[in-house]
């Protein structure tokens, strides 16, 4: 049996055809060969059948009138081998959500930037609930450039979280930030904290703002003096996000 | 054979294989041994030739597969392919078409 499976298998690697002919040819080639290995040995028969080279060859001389009809093969969406030939990869799942699909991949290698939209989307300009590639936009985005709700990325924009190399969001994390709540090495924002800090609230080595504090001049107690800080300048905030805010002053010191 | 001879083989296998199911349901291989043994081997072809060929037929609508299951003794069941009536219409269509052709290339080499 797995002598005729790796032998079919071969012989599919040589077919250039869509999905369904290369399911087809499979099946077929499957049924026929185990039925001669009920009486006679399986060698035999494949060495009768010939080289996969040469099986594939056949079927391709057979489903193919013409060259250009092998052409338009070659180049179209549906074969598999369009990894190989075409600028873009593309792999789309049957289950779909209200009509779209839980899965879309599309990498287009090298030319015009590609979309997929998914549930899960993943490529080069990825749109979903959860998208990872180098452009993603959505809910939770992962890439290069991450627009979302919640942004991971090279550069990333959060409308919640943002956390990247450059990051823009509600609350924004990385190395150059900006944001309501700033983190980073240079933080921009309502409460900045970092290594450059400017805002309403600035803490951090230098600090530019109403209301900043440079680490090197707070005490022991950094929660409490950041703490009461935050609470002067924006005394509606809710404890526990001052409370958290100056857990991390007190970790950056 | 030579590529003429190719070629022209080519140009009736679909013929050939929907007069043989016009007879009888055959299965794969049937379909490979009745070509052989009939034509005196002319019509000898390989796996690469004939599922092609039963494909598209079978896209076109003339023929139709099915699975049966031969006798008790034998526990696994058989891929069987049988004409439908578009399949016979085309056929006779085919032939007649064929006989035309035929009879042309007579009159021209005659």
């Amino acid at each position: 049996m797995d002598r005729i499976n790796s032998y079919v298998d071969e012989v599919l690697s040589h077919i250039i055809a869509d999905n369904n002919m290369k399911k087809r040819i499979k099946d077929d080639l499957l049924i026929q060969l185990n039925e001669a290995a009920r009486t006679e040995d399986i060698d035999a028969v494949i060495g009768r059948m010939g080289s996969p080279k040469d099986v594939a060859r056949e079927f391709m001389d057979s489903i193919y009138d013409s060259k250009s009809e092998l052409l338009d093969e070659l180049l179209s969406d549906r074969s598999d081998n369009a990894i190989f030939v075409k600028r873009v990869y593309e792999y789309k799942s049957k289950t779909t959500i209200f009509g779209i699909p839980l899965v879309h991949i599309k990498i287009s290698r090298y030319g015009s930037p590609t979309v997929a939209k998914g549930i899960i989307a993943i490529g080069t300009i990825p749109v979903g609930i959860l998208s990872i590639g180098a452009i993603p936009i959505g809910l939770i985005s992962i890439g290069g450039l991450a627009l979302g709700l919640v942004a991971f990325g090279g550069a990333a924009i959060g409308l919640f979280l943002a956390l990247g190399g450059i990051a823009a969001g509600t609350l924004a994390i990385g190395g150059i930030t900006f944001g309501f709540g700033a983190f980073g090495g240079i933080a921009t924002g309502k409460i900045a904290m970092g290594s450059i800090a400017q805002g309403t609230v600035a803490i951090g080595d230098e600090a530019y703002g109403e209301y900043a504090l440079q680490l090197k001049n707070i005490g022991p107690d950094v929660k409490a003096e950041v703490s009461a800080l935050i609470r002067s300048a924006l005394p509606k905030l809710p404890d526990w996000i001052i409370d958290w805010l100056s857990s991390i002053a007190a970790f950056m010191k | 054979m030579n590529e003429v001879g190719k070629q022209l083989k080519k140009g009736v296998i679909e013929i050939l294989m929907l007069s043989l199911l016009s007879r009888e349901k055959m299965y794969g291989y049937q379909l490979l041994q009745e070509l052989d043994g009939r034509s005196n081997g002319v019509f000898r072809m390989k796996e690469g030739t004939l599922y092609p060929v039963l494909y598209r037929l079978e896209d076109n609508g003339y023929i139709e597969s099915f699975w049966e299951q031969e006798s008790e003794k034998r526990s696994v069941p058989r891929k069987y392919y049988r004409i439908t009536d578009s399949g016979m219409n085309a056929l006779i269509s085919m032939k007649q078409e064929l006989e035309t052709l035929f009879y042309a290339i007579k009159l021209i080499i005659d």
